[in-house]
């Protein structure tokens, strides 16, 4: 079986214990609009990053981290990137609540 | 549960690895004494921040012993715990290390009041983080090169190699391992539902079953 890295943890997993989720044309245009150079067509997830990505309370921790992370190491400041973490974690909270 | 006594020989270990802890941690504050004293810093920690009880924390089967029963003595040792136990050590066996920082996942004897569940008898690698730096740096999403934090690195490696003496004698290899799952293993080896000697083997199982 060939590896596949985890889009969250990045390390190489075996293909068959991973998660595969395919983005839309739209999602692809989102990500692109937030600063992702070239979005993928599908993005694997490894079992313990899929468990905790899962959890609303460390699910929503972990995007709003690694949304700052990312901002962060692009020169955005601290606040700013804190604000704009909280603002998507927010939306993606709303959406949730609504299914 | 929790009245089955060890073997002579573990309980001595047990205890000597506690005396090792004490004398390890007490060290450690002549040191954080003499540091801040001499670059004029200030230690930030305060009761509540808990910043810290966000990293992922592993203890060695004889350190988590006296916790375990610390837990049970004073009640606090129920299913509930259990569950959270089990789930906390099932995720740092397989957790990246900063997606554990990132996604904020509690320490699992953190309570609601965001204090430690077992101050007394906490571990030694939370008894030596020592911030001296601002306190929003300590925050795990926070964490970069503003974060003041006092090196341990030789507090701490001078005890494992120590523990590491100790656990030998037990014919054990694994210094440490989650803190749930440490927790978990000291109940059973407690209640005699596990021998000391069979711990590293379980946990190696599991190891693999997570990786």
């Amino acid at each position: 079986m060939p590896n596949l890295n985890c889009a969250i943890c990045k390390r190489p997993k075996d293909a068959a214990s991973m998660k595969v989720y395919s983005t839309t044309v739209e999602e692809r245009r989102a990500m692109e609009k937030m600063g992702e150079k070239s979005p993928k067509a599908s993005y694997a997830y490894c079992k313990s990053c899929l468990s905790i990505l899962s959890n609303p309370a460390t699910g929503l921790s972990l995007m709003k981290g690694l949304i700052q992370v990312q901002a962060r190491a692009q020169g955005v400041k601290e606040d700013v990137a804190e604000k704009a973490a909280e603002k998507f974690v927010k939306q993606v909270a709303s959406k949730g609540t609504r299914q | 549960m929790g009245k089955h006594h060890l073997p002579v020989f573990v309980e001595q270990s047990v205890g000597q690895i506690e005396v090792l802890k004490m004398e390890s941690a007490s060290k450690f504050d002549t040191v954080v004494r003499e540091e801040t004293h001499q670059a004029n810093l200030t230690v930030s920690c305060t009761s509540g921040c808990a910043s810290c009880c966000y990293h992922p924390i592993s203890i060695s089967i004889l350190e988590a012993i006296p916790i375990y029963r610390s837990l049970l003595r004073h009640g606090r040792w129920n299913a509930s715990l259990r569950k959270k136990l089990e789930e906390s050590g099932r995720h740092q066996l397989g957790v990246d290390y900063e997606v554990w920082l990132l996604a904020l996942i509690p320490c699992p004897l953190l309570t609601s009041e965001k204090r430690c569940g077992v101050y007394e008898e906490r571990p030694l690698v939370c008894r030596t983080h020592v911030s001296v730096g601002d306190p929003y740096y300590c925050h795990p999403h926070h964490i970069g090169p503003h974060t003041q934090v006092l090196p341990n690195n030789g507090i701490m490696r001078a005890f494992h190699q120590d523990q590491a003496k100790v656990l030998h004698k037990h014919h054990l290899q694994l210094n440490t391992m989650p803190i749930g799952t440490a927790l978990l293993l000291a109940e059973k080896v407690c209640t005699g539902e596990m021998e000391l000697g069979a711990v590293d083997s379980h946990v190696f199982k599991e190891y693999l079953e997570n990786a």
